[in-house]
């Protein structure tokens, strides 16, 4: 905890100096980042462009979840059909989707519609991706001692990969989470441009507010964060044995 | 490649008849699926305008234009390629360097591990306007963005890696009176180089998708232009090509890395 504070103080004191060499316009200070975050939030701007962000997040987010889940464990579970249609789902997830963002404007305009079907696209192979993963990776062992004590395929579903999937499905929600944010970020800078996050830094980098800028953009990745340790948090809860897997995983437990 | 050569009878040994490749088993599904996928296409391409939906024929003819009869496709890619060399390259160095750090020693990850992880999962695609403001909107911004979307996803891979060295390997090395250094060159460094290749392949991924990002933000030159130049004269038959290729390389770029990961960890094939 110590070395994480120390570290905190060098990047800030780092950040400090910067800004004295470069220029308050450049580089503005932490002091004038943190007045003009102040100002946003009195003026109620971060706000409202949050709470449009933030809808769309939940709807676009929402749809990858409740479409990938069960599609990557089908994919998973039906080795045929998961080897007709795994191909799609990682090479979206390869492909560099906001290339698409000039597509989605065409086709389903400008508004909240179009980035909701954005973030939709954007988060679903991720989910669908680990889900799948999660389903194949059940050790053929304990399929093979199911099924050696007479487990109809039903029961080698519900009680062994099934069971063995819940810790992957935390994690696609954890990686889900951050990737939908990102999508809504990139959503707003390449579909929209009239509201929300990423019309904020639009707008005020085109006026040269850079503390505005600094501040929408710290922002914007503390809620990215926040979001994902609280569902590792989850993780943890749920699924235990899992802890210390990942990076953050060591975060929260030291 | 002799290595995998010298790998080959044994595999074959283990995984009895399907040491070849079972090509009418694996290929007929996803081929039916992308038959289903383009018929599917097509047939909803016909009541729709060329603008909003062109035929498959229509972006295969596109594909042929901007590839062979123009070649603008690679004009334009050739000048975004800089910029993903340069600033893939800066995160495979950096990343693999600081990912192995942290694994081995706690301090190092303390001190990191927040805006690593902060940076993996924040949408970083926010600082492009920031890199525009500072660097200009040439190169730079561009190798800029590539970097910040591919370096958090090296440095966690790798810190995996380093990590998850069992921790039975690390006593036995001690019970042998290693030093941590030898401990470190030995035991973690072998242990971590698939994950390196890993990095390679989840970072090229993401170094792509930043440069395309970068250059629909920056859009002065290269595919950032082209793409701008086809969606403002709504010929969506020449944007769907682009995308098409685009996709077509990330695939066949991470499906390069993912046969030397396989070549490297023959024991970690997925069936």
């Amino acid at each position: 905890m110590r070395t994480r504070i120390i570290s905190l103080v060098v990047l800030i004191t780092a950040w400090w100096a910067g800004s004295a060499v470069a220029g308050d316009l450049v580089l503005p200070s932490p002091a004038t980042t943190l007045g003009r975050f102040i100002d946003l939030m009195v003026e109620g701007r971060l706000s409202l462009a949050l709470g449009i962000g933030l809808n769309a997040l939940a709807v676009g987010g929402g749809m990858a979840v409740l479409v990938g889940v069960p599609l990557g464990i089908l994919l998973g579970v039906r080795r045929r059909l998961g080897s007709a249609f795994d191909f799609y789902f990682s090479a979206l997830y390869v492909t560099p989707f906001s290339a698409v963002a000039p597509l989605f404007v065409l086709w389903f305009g400008i508004d909240a519609g179009s980035r909701m079907i954005f973030i939709f696209f954007f988060t679903l192979p991720q989910i669908v991706i680990v889900c799948y993963q999660g389903a194949r990776s059940t050790p053929e062992g304990l399929i093979e001692v199911a099924r050696s004590f007479q487990a109809r395929p039903r029961d080698v579903f519900f009680k062994t990969i099934l069971p063995f999937e819940v810790p992957f499905i935390f994690t696609a929600l954890r990686l889900g989470v951050g990737r939908a944010v990102q999508g809504m970020v990139i959503a707003e800078l390449l579909i929209s441009a009239t509201q929300g996050l990423g019309f904020l830094i639009t707008v005020y980098s085109a006026t040269l507010d850079i503390g505005a800028v600094l501040a929408v953009i710290l922002f914007i990745m503390m809620l990215g964060i926040v979001a994902s340790m609280l569902v590792q948090r989850i993780e943890d809860a749920i699924a235990p044995w899992r802890h210390g897997v990942t990076t953050s995983g060591e975060a929260s437990g030291a | 490649m002799t290595a995998a050569d010298a790998q080959r009878p044994l595999h074959r040994e283990v995984r009895g008849g399907r040491a070849r490749f079972p090509w009418s088993r694996l290929l007929s599904p996803p081929l039916i699926s992308l038959a289903g996928l383009i018929a599917l296409w097509w047939v909803s391409s016909l009541a729709q305008p060329r603008h909003i939906l062109p035929t498959p024929f229509d972006v295969l003819g596109e594909i042929w234009r901007i590839t062979i009869v123009t070649g603008e496709l690679w004009a334009a890619l050739q000048i975004s390629l800089v910029s993903l060399l340069i600033g893939g390259g800066l995160a495979l160095v950096i990343g693999v360097t600081l990912g192995v750090l942290m694994g081995a020693q706690r301090t190092v990850e303390h001190a990191l591990d927040m805006y690593v992880i902060g940076l993996y999962v924040a949408p970083v695609s926010a600082l492009t306007p920031l890199f525009i403001f500072w660097l200009g909107i040439d190169l730079a911004p561009r190798v800029a963005t590539v970097f910040v979307f591919a370096v958090p996803q090296v440095i966690i891979t790798c810190f995996r890696g380093a990590r998850s060295t069992p921790r039975t390997h690390i006593q036995v090395a001690r019970a042998f009176r290693a030093s941590n250094r030898e401990i470190f060159t030995k035991v973690i460094v072998p242990h971590e180089i698939p994950y390196i290749v890993t990095a390679l392949r989840l970072g090229l991924g993401q170094a792509i998708k930043g440069m395309v990002l970068a250059e629909l933000l920056v859009s002065t030159t290269g595919l950032g232009l082209l793409l701008n130049t086809y969606s403002q004269l709504f010929d969506t038959a020449a944007l769907i090509a682009v995308v098409l290729i685009l996709m077509f390389i990330g695939v066949i770029g991470t499906a390069l890395v993912a046969r030397i990961e396989t070549a490297i960890t023959p024991w970690r094939k997925s069936p």
